[in-house]
Parts: structure tokens; sequence; C-alpha cells
């Protein structure tokens, strides 16, 4: 009975407080760029505007994507909550991310198949990084089982926490990785990957981003276990580290951000796993 | 019962073979073929579901002579072939790598034979020794192999009447398709190292012929090149059977592996062999020319056999390498192989080329698993060459229908060919999908071997774990990509209309299609019964399946839950979600759409022009000569570290 309890909250918990995260966001976002800001639940109303509209597609695949892509988000939320197989939850999150791929590869658009492209440069870039968080978890805990996650990890793990924040800016698609879709549609990439779903589509993604953020903020509050509370303080932190770098940085390259993504990011990693190894595991 | 089953299951195809060769009628010769394939898939499947494993079986003995001409007639004929090239075209790498390899072979086969062992064949020894490891390589030989010829039969009559050639080459062309799965049936069973070394040998006869079948300048080259790379497998073949014999009278591969205190030099030599057969970085030159054969040819050197020999014999030499540091440089060695040809896959555009650099960086992967040697990784290993063997037959022959509706194997000019070929593009599809999806078979193999490479330790482990992840990454790149390319259409509504279904084209793609769905579904009683009699022979059990679920010691891959929601996916909301031409839109062209075409817009001047699109290569990034040379070196400086490791 408790799984599905905890079920429920996998399902619910993350709309509610990835809304309320965005709307926070795009309030401190105004805030330090000398804005007022739209009010705090701002996205709840955009997206429920979204699921309103009349339905306009460009094909079929376009259902396929957006549905596929929040289905596989909120299987890896549900399994995260249920503290399933964290490698096998980043390969979930995966084939969610191939689902949006190949949604926007399906239509014949200039914006959608850049955005499409940059997307894989994008898995290129935060895969390899999700995965050795998996790893790493493993040769710190002895488990793949976030249920056995017995020990505060963050003395033994702080280098690939950096690494995350980095996963972290990619998959807000925030500055300077907004690569494959800017924040704000009035740029030279428009929305990129996004461009071509509108309506109920573009709602149903907007909530697949909701899930998407809890699952990776909840990766990162996975590091200081046991106890809710710190690793909720701690992924907050994260949380706002990216939008200040969000506010300071502009756009770079694809290439710059595999090469910053595979030497700095992997890089920690590596050197986390290697001292690790070096002091015999935990 | 068994050992008659044995006997069809080499000696028939060999037969087949020698009769397609001179039989002149098309019609009896096809027959011929697809009798050939029955009585293959039966006497596998009864050999199967006879039990009582492990079969020790020894043939009479002047099978051993027989065995002896052949494999020197078989040598002269590449020592010919090589000096007949220099003789032919000037003294040249390719004539000169090849005599010489050959050379050696028979100078040092015929000095141990003769010289320093004339004894052998021992008596006491089992000719044959088949396991359930054996068992599951024959199937996956006779089933997919024999689809695979099935199929052939109406490729080479399409291919050769788009050639319009004047003597038809099939006879041949079938003769080597078939004998060269007997041979590999041969391999799978003998436990006799000279047996195996003949069969070997014959895999690179079959290869060098059906490489060349073409006959062009191009297709000779690479037949020379595959030759020259097998050759040096073969000698190393030979050299671990001299070292064999001479320290441990014997030349048994069962002895080998159970010697408690076996030497790590003859380990090596064998491994030497698979990794030119498995076309490992820095061999995987002759995969790749492999290309310039027939469809039929790519699929079963990629996917049943020929690779897959190496990989057999891989899987069957673990057990001897437990708790080495050969074991850890293989490891790092297949990790190696694993990325780089993962990455220069993404940089591609041919699509066999793209099949063919995932195929090496799959092997790679299970190269790596033989390394990490545990349990799991084990299975792990298995799991993958029995998807990948089903995924990669079915992926090659779906690009030959590709290529005979197209005219063309380019990735780009695939695009839209959902609407264009709705029936062969839909099986590619899928056949990528079982490639590298969750919850497919493919993926529960690369599941269970990162969770197993996790568990390696040493100062080696993290550079493994980063060829790994990236690795991984990159193999979801580029398939991601060749998929959008299908998808990629203009908006629009038209009625689908499934091309002409074809039987020998479409339906061994659909009964692979559908192995690759039942056994991902079915994995854990699959598990149970076929993969698990396969690992206990060696190892304890590594999984747990009590709860329904595929579970490691330190993990858990649920297998059903995640089908049902890839089956709402991609079954249900196509179905539900028809487009109307009222919900219709375009594509943004900020706003410069042509209203008369749905794919043009206003350029410069107002022209109308037409949309262009693609996916991108990263040609200059991955697919620089510099960069292929440098891998090579890296490849080659960790074999011959394996070496010093060996020999020290």
């Amino acid at each position: 009975m408790n799984e599905w309890l905890l079920v429920a909250l996998a399902l619910v918990l993350p709309p509610v407080l990835g809304s309320l995260l965005r709307g926070l966001d795009r309030i401190l976002t105004a805030r330090m760029q000398g804005r007022f800001g739209p009010p705090l639940l701002q996205p709840v109303y955009d997206t429920i505007k979204l699921l309103a509209k009349r339905r306009m597609i460009t094909g079929r695949m376009q259902a396929v994507g957006s549905i596929g892509y929040l289905l596989f988000i909120m299987a890896a939320t549900v399994m995260f909550f249920l503290g399933q197989d964290l490698l096998l939850i980043v390969l979930v999150l995966g084939v969610a991310d191939v689902f949006l791929v190949v949604g926007a590869f399906a239509t014949r658009s200039p914006y959608s198949q850049i955005g499409a492209n940059r997307e894989l440069l994008q898995i290129l870039s935060y895969e390899p990084i999700l995965i050795i968080t998996a790893i790493g978890l493993y040769v710190a805990n002895g488990s793949f089982m976030i249920s056995e996650i017995d020990q505060p990890l963050l003395p033994s793990l702080w280098p690939i926490l950096l690494a995350l924040v980095l996963v972290l800016v990619i998959l807000m698609r925030k500055s300077p990785f907004d690569i494959s879709s800017s924040e704000h549609a009035h740029q030279e990439l428009v929305k990129g990957v996004f461009i071509e779903y509108s309506g109920i589509h573009l709602g149903l993604i907007e909530i697949a981003h909701m899930y998407e953020l809890i699952l990776v903020l909840g990766f990162i509050s996975l590091m200081w276990l046991p106890g809710i509370v710190p690793g909720v303080a701690l992924a907050l932190g994260c949380w706002f580290l990216v939008l200040l770098i969000d506010n300071i940085t502009a756009r770079l390259t694809w290439s710059s951000m595999l090469k910053i993504s595979w030497m700095f990011g992997l890089g920690l990693a590596l050197v986390n796993l290697i001292g690790l190894s070096a002091l015999g595991g935990v | 019962m068994a050992s008659s089953l044995i006997a069809i299951a080499v000696l028939f195809p060999f037969t087949a073979g020698l009769v397609c060769l001179f039989l002149k009628n098309t019609l009896l010769r096809s027959g011929l073929v697809a009798l050939s394939a029955i009585v293959l898939i039966c006497s596998s499947i009864l050999l199967f579901s006879q039990g009582n494993l492990p079969i020790e079986y020894s043939p009479a003995h002047q099978w051993d002579s027989v065995i002896l001409v052949l494999d020197y007639a078989l040598l002269v004929f590449f020592l010919f072939v090589g000096v007949k090239d220099i003789l032919k075209n000037g003294w040249s790498a390719r004539g000169v790598l090849t005599s010489g390899l050959v050379l050696s072979q028979i100078i040092l086969l015929g000095l141990f034979e003769f010289v320093w062992a004339p004894s052998v064949p021992l008596a006491s020894e089992p000719a044959f020794f088949i396991d359930q490891l054996s068992i599951i390589m024959c199937l996956i030989i006779s089933i997919i192999g024999s689809l695979i010829l099935l199929y052939a039969i109406k490729y080479m009559k399409d291919h050769e009447h788009h050639q319009h050639l004047s003597v038809t080459r099939q006879p041949r062309f079938f003769f080597f398709m078939t004998i060269l799965l007997g041979a590999m049936n041969g391999i799978v069973f003998s436990d006799n190292l000279l047996w195996i070394y003949f069969f070997w040998e014959i895999t690179t006869l079959c290869c060098f012929a059906l490489i060349g079948h073409e006959q062009t300048k191009e297709a000779i080259n690479n037949a020379f090149r595959a030759l020259w790379m097998n050759l040096i497998g073969g000698l190393g073949f030979v050299l671990a059977i001299i070292y064999v014999f001479t320290n441990y009278d014997s030349i048994s591969l069962q002895a080998l592996i159970t010697n408690p205190a076996v030497a790590m030099a003859p380990l090596f030599f064998l491994f030497m062999a698979a990794f030119t057969k498995s076309a490992q970085v820095p061999f995987q030159g002759w995969l790749l020319g492999a290309m310039v054969a027939p469809v039929p040819v790519s699929a079963l050197l990629h996917s049943s056999t020929m690779v897959k020999a190496g990989i057999y014999l891989s899987i069957r030499l673990a057990p001897a390498i437990t708790d080495t540091s050969l074991a850890t440089l293989i490891a790092l060695f297949g990790a190696f192989t694993f990325m780089v040809t993962a990455i220069m896959a993404i940089s591609q555009r041919e699509s066999k080329k793209v099949l063919a650099y995932s195929t090496i960086s799959n092997l790679g992967l299970i190269i790596m698993c033989v390394g990490i040697n545990t349990p799991l990784a084990i299975t792990a290993a298995i799991v993958l060459t029995i998807f990948h063997a089903i995924s990669k037959a079915l992926l090659f022959m779906c690009v030959g229908v590709i290529d005979h509706s197209l005219g063309s194997r380019d990735i780009e000019n695939m695009e839209g060919l959902v609407r264009r070929y709705p029936l062969i593009a839909g099986i590619t599809i899928a056949g990528i999908l079982s490639m590298m999806l969750v919850p497919f078979g493919m993926l529960l193999g690369k599941w269970a071997a990162i969770e197993a490479t996790s568990a390696m330790s040493g100062f080696i482990s993290p550079l493994v774990f980063l060829l790994l992840i990236i690795g991984s990454a990159a193999t979801t790149v580029f398939w991601v990509k060749w998929l959008g390319r299908f998808f990629s259409v203009t908006p629009g509504i038209e009625k689908i209309r499934f091309e002409r279904f074809s039987f020998l084209y479409h339906a061994p793609l659909i009964v692979l299609l559908a192995f690759a769905g039942v056994f991902s579904i079915g994995v854990i009683p699959f598990y149970e019964s076929f993969i698990l009699p396969a690992v206990t022979a060696f190892y304890p059990n590594a999984i747990d399946t009590s709860n329904g679920f595929f579970g490691s010691a330190a993990g858990l891959f649920t297998v059903w839950p995640l089908f049902i929601l890839l089956a709402i996916a991609i079954i249900l909301v196509p179905v539900l979600f028809k487009p109307k031409t009222k919900n219709l839109s375009t594509a943004y062209m900020c706003g410069e759409n042509v209203s008369t075409s749905a794919d043009s817009f206003y350029s410069v001047a107002d022209g109308e022009t037409k949309l262009k699109l693609g996916s991108m290569y990263l040609d200059t990034q991955f697919a620089n000569p510099h960069l292929d040379t440098g891998l090579k070196i890296a490849g080659l400086l960790i074999l011959v570290s394996m070496l010093v490791v060996v020999l020290i």
C-alpha cells in the first residue's frame, strides 16, 4: 500500500513543485535583470492555457514524441520515488529524450531539425555524466538501488555533484548550454527542438520538463541522505546556482559545450572515482 | 542421435555447398539452398531439444587425416593466392603479408605435426565437446544464418538483374555462403584445437571469397585486407596450439580452460585470433572493407557468423583468465573499441557503414565483458551476443531491401521513408529501436555490462568507465540521427500505402523482429531456460529472477512495465491521434512560408527556395584520417601491453 502512495506522490508532486520552481525561477531571473517579473503561478496559467488551446499539429509523430517523452519521464520519476536502480532510471530518461528528438526530427522544419541535431549533442554531453553518477553511487555505496543508500554521499562524491550541476544547466536548457532551444523564443534559434509543438502537445512537454527538473534535483538531493531536508536544501542551492550562471553567461557553441562537459564534468567524475578507488572505496 | 545431428550441422552445408557449385539451374539451386536452410534450422533445434549436455563425441580417426590434408590444401591455396598477387601486381604490402603469414603457418604447423609431435592426433580426446554455449551459438548460426540464406536467394537474383551479368556468379556465391555456416558450426562444436583451427581458416577463406565477390578493384583489395588480417589470427592459433601441446601434452580446448595453472601466453595468442576475427581496433579495417560485398554477405559476416566466431572463442576462454592482468587489459581493449567505433559511427552517412561501426562497437562491448569476467559480465556478454545477432542481421537485410527499392544506401536519402516505403521503413525502425531502446534485450545486456563494470577495481577501472559511458551516449546519438531521417516528412496528410509484400524479403525480417520482441519481453524465462545453463557451466548464477524482474546483486531491471509504456507510446498513440486536415499546421519558417508549397520559403529577393535539411555528421571532428591512425596505434599499444604482461 505504501508503494502506491509513493507512486501517487511521484505523479502529483513534481508538477506542483516544478511549477512553483519555474515561477520562482522567472521571478528571480527578472529581479536579477532589474525587472519585476510575472506572478508565481504564471507557469501554471501558461500550461493550463496551452492544454485548453485548439489542437494544431504537423503530423502524427508529434503526438508520439510529446506523449512518449512525458510517459518515460514520468516512469523515471516513479522509479526514482520507489527507490529503484539509478542506472536504469538514467537509461529510461534516455528513452524519453529519444522521443523528444525523433518528434522534433519528424517535421521538415529548419528550426526544429537544428534543435533536434543539437539536442543529440546535449545527450552526448550530459548522458555520460548521469551514467557515471550511477557508477559513483555504486562505488561509494555498493548498490545501484536508491533505496539502499544508507549514508551521506556528499563527502565521497562531491566532485560528481559539481558535474551534476552541469547536467542541470543542460537539462533546464539554460545559458550557456541552451543550444538546442533558447529559453526565450525571440532569438536566432527561436525555440529549436520545441518550435513545432503547440497547444496540448507543448503543454505535455512543459509538464514533462517539470518532472525532469524535479528528477534531476532529486539526483542531486541523493547526495545527502538520509533525512529529506539536507538533500532538498542542497538541490535548491544547486538550482539557484544554475539561475545565477544563466544570468551571467551567454550561449556557447556546441563544441565548447561538449568540451566543457567532457573535460570538466567527466574530468571531475573521473578524479572522483580514481580518488575513491585509491582510498579503497567506502 | 546427437552424433548424427552434429554430422548434419557440420557436413550438410559442405555437401549442399559443393552441389550448389555445380548446379547450373537457378531453380534447382535455390531449392537446394532453401532445403539446406530448413535442414540446418531443424537439426539445430533438435540438437537443442535433446538435452543431455555436455555431449562429447569423436568421429572415426580417418577424419583427423582428412582434416589434416584439407588444412594443408587450404594453406597452400592461400599461399598460391598471395604469390599470384605478387607475380601479377608486383610487390605490395597485401601480397607480402598474405604470403608471409601463410608461409609461417605452413612451416610452424608442418614442424609441429611432423617433427615435434608426430603422434598427433591424441586418441584420448573428444573431437567435439558441446555444451550450452555451443548450442546457443549453433542456434544463432543455423537459424539466423539460414534466414539470411533464404533472403539471399531473392536478393542475389535482383542484384544480378541490376548488374546485367552474362554469366551468373551465384553458384560460387552460394557455395561459400553455405559452407560458412558449416564451418561456423564446426568451430563452436569442436574441442580439438586443430579442428577449430581448420574451421577457423575455412571461415577466413569464405570471407575472402565473399568480400571479393564483385571482382572490382576495390572488392579485391578489401578481400586481401580481410585475408591477411584474419591470417594474423590464424598464426596466433598455430602458436597457441604448439605452446599448449608442448607444455600440457594436449590439444583440447576444454583441458586448456579447466587447467588451473594454465600459462597466459597461449591464451593471449588465442585472444589475438579472436580479436582479428571480431575486427577489434586496430583490425577493424577488414570488416569495414567487407561492405563492398552484396548485402547478404554483410548480414552474415556481421550477425551470426565470422565475427561471432571471435566472440564465441573469447567467451569460451573467459573462465581461464579470471583475476589476471590479461583480463583487465582485455576489458580496457574492448571498452576502447566500443567507444571509438561508436564515435566514428556518428560521422558516417552510408547506412551499411553505420551498421558496420555499430557491429564493431557492440563486439567491443562483449569483449569488454569477457575481460571484466564476473558472472554478471559473462551473462551480459551472452545476452548481447544473442540479441546483437538477431537485430544486426535484421538491420542489414533491411538496408538491402531499402537499397533495392531506393537505389541508395545513403542515410540522407532515406528522408521520409515512412511515407514512401512504410512497410520496410517500419521494420527497420523497429529493428533500430531493438538495438538502442530500453527495455529491449540489447539494452538489458548493456545495463548488465555497465553494472558488471562498476564492480571493477584497480587503477585502470576509471578509464574503462569513461570509455564505456561516452561510447554508450554516442551509440544513442548515431541511432537517433538515423531514426530521425526516416520520420522527417513535410506536414500534410497522405494515405499510407504499403508496398508489395515480398515473401523472401519480408518474411525473414518479420521472423527476426518477432525473435527480438518475444525474447526481450519474455527475457526472464528466456534467460532461465537458455542462457543460465551456459553461464553456470563455469560461473555461479548472478541473476535473481524470483520477483519477476531481472535483478543483479546491486540493481534491478524492470522489463514488462517499460514494455507496456513503450507499447502505449509507439502503438496506441499513433492509432488514437490521427491528424485531421483542420488541425494541420505548416512548419515555422519565420513567416516566410510559400502559400502553394509546404516545404518552400521566400528567400533573398522573394525567390522561392526549396527547403533542404539533414543530420549533422561532425566529420571534421570525428572522421579525419589522423584520428583514425592515432586510434589504431592506441589499440595496437593496448595489444602490445597485453603481450608484455603475458610474457613477464
